[in-house]
């Protein structure tokens, strides 16, 4: 069983946006394809990669990504499939010991041994940001956690989109049930802290919630309650799609706990990311899309430099900042601020601030949408 | 607009860290150059709940710190075709497993700490507390 069961046989950049170093990485794995199905292999991987693309806000942040595709082959063909879980008993000779029942209990929760994938990954990309294994079964399934994995089967790739969420953005999840509607004991009301995570919050204030950029001045706060917390929130969206504000059941509760949008990926599967989700991908991948320097200067201890850039349309750029020019000396930014003009065009406005003991050269630089 | 943060890519611990019911034990460490986020604020780390990873220095210092997904899987997402009900959570019955944990290779960084909810299924009520902490050997003597 395991790595005897199969090879190593070697990575290949299939998204190739440059150096890894500057990049966000994306590692898709084989998983009981024998040597001549690796073909195969290779189209089920660029299949995803179509499909990550075609999906918001990926294809905005594209430039950021590499993808890098691990061909290891397999011994058999396939997953094991136990007959504990209703099964047929099949029991294949794989790399990654890849088993659907993985817990015992449950057909379609479909597992590897993360800890070979992590080998296999720590060797071939140290540089790895997320890490997906897709498995040669059409039968449906699929789990998360540091390694995401998923089956051949129709809509199953919805699986990594969602983990993808989970491990590489930290988003909760924003079911308001735990193991099902109806079914749950003590997930009625939340009565813990302001969940760390971007997508749920216990706030309804629209001044001070987490993403209360998105939210429009005329959308109603909380924008849908849940009138009976002893019953999952089902009730019709009040509002168009596409509106965030706070809507009452998340993280497995039916009350207390909100989210920013009715629909997400992070709710059920099918769903894009909702605004929320979305926004926060963007900030995340920010740093790893090209740049360019619009300026270099040097600034002196204790010293403070205002500087602004102008753009033709609104908005131009996901971020600005300042890179420094020489390593081990540090900057601080103050007062970022946008402002959309009449003619359509922006301008960008941020402060520098050297509070250490020298000069310190540093480059002005913007970070395209 | 998103805070303005540009970075060079650093150098960066990739810690391969492995599980079996509440014992973590680090497995690996690697040292490779590639960008990271920011740290979280601490305000952010200090007071809400979730899992965090956070770096201090020989005097207890927070240096760096986020706020991530609870890598310990103490129960299962299991997924279905049926639109209604794709997703559900499933206790694991017996948890176990492999992550990784990306933090900077900070000179002055002298301790890392995961810090959350205790490591049992259903926990997410309970009071947070330090899950672990690994020493870390100074990256200027390596």
């Amino acid at each position: 069983m395991g790595v005897q069961d199969g090879n190593v046989v070697g990575m290949t950049k299939i998204v190739d946006h440059g150096d890894p170093s500057v990049r966000w990485n994306l590692v898709i794995l084989s998983e009981g394809y024998q040597s001549s199905q690796l073909d195969q292999f290779h189209n089920d991987a660029q299949n995803f990669v179509t499909r990550m693309y075609q999906t918001a806000p990926y294809d905005e942040l594209w430039c950021g990504i590499n993808v890098y595709r691990i061909d290891v082959s397999s011994t058999d063909s396939g997953a094991a499939d136990p007959m504990g879980c209703g099964g047929t008993g099949y029991a294949p000779h794989t790399y990654f010991d890849a088993t659907f029942c993985g817990d015992g209990t449950i057909q379609r929760l479909l597992t590897v041994n993360d800890g070979t994938v992590h080998d296999v990954v720590n060797a071939q990309l140290p540089h790895a940001n997320m890490i997906l294994v897709i498995v040669n079964s059409t039968e449906y399934g699929g789990s998360g956690g540091s390694v995401a994995t998923f089956s051949l089967a129709d809509g199953a790739d919805e699986i990594a989109l969602h983990e993808m969420g989970h491990t590489a953005f930290g988003f909760a999840d924003e079911y308001d049930y735990y193991q099902g509607c109806g079914i749950d004991i003590g997930h009625n009301n939340y009565t813990g802290g302001e969940p760390g995570q971007p997508n749920i919050t216990t706030v309804t204030d629209r001044s001070t919630i987490k993403w209360n950029n998105l939210i429009a001045g005329t959308t109603a706060m909380p924008t849908m309650s849940n009138p009976d917390c002893t019953q999952c929130n089902n009730g019709p969206n009040p509002v168009p799609a596409d509106t965030v504000g706070a809507f009452e059941g998340a993280g497995y509760y039916h009350c207390g706990l909100y989210r920013g949008q009715y629909a997400c990926r992070m709710r059920a599967l099918g769903n894009p990311y909702c605004g929320v989700c979305q926004q926060v991908i963007r900030r995340m991948l920010a740093p790893y899309m090209v740049s360019w320097t619009y300026g270099t200067n040097t600034i002196g201890a204790g010293q403070t430099q205002d500087w602004w850039l102008w753009w033709p349309t609104y908005p131009g750029f996901e971020a600005i900042g300042v890179q420094v020019a020489t390593p081990g000396n540090e900057l601080q930014t103050e007062n970022p601020g946008i402002q959309q003009n009449s003619d359509g065009s922006t301008t960008y406005f941020i402060s520098v601030v050297n509070p250490g003991g020298g000069d310190v050269e540093f480059h002005f630089r913007g970070t395209a949408l | 607009m998103s805070t303005p943060y540009l970075p060079l890519p650093v150098p960066v611990r990739r810690l391969t860290f492995a599980y079996e019911g509440d014992q973590v034990r680090l497995v690996s460490e690697q040292h490779v150059n590639m960008i990271l986020p920011p740290s979280d604020p601490p305000e952010l780390l200090e007071r809400q709940a979730g899992f965090r990873v956070i770096l201090r220095n020989e005097r207890g210092e927070l240096v760096y710190g986020r706020v991530l997904s609870n890598p310990f899987q103490f129960d299962r997402e299991v997924f279905d075709r049926d639109p209604e009900h794709s997703i559900r959570r499933e206790p694991n019955p017996s948890p176990r497993g492999t992550f990784v944990v990306l933090v900077p290779a900070l000179d002055n960084a002298r301790r890392l700490e995961f810090f959350g909810h205790p490591l049992k299924p259903k926990a997410h009520l309970e009071p947070q507390r330090r899950l672990a902490s690994f020493t870390l050997q100074p990256t200027a003597k390596r």
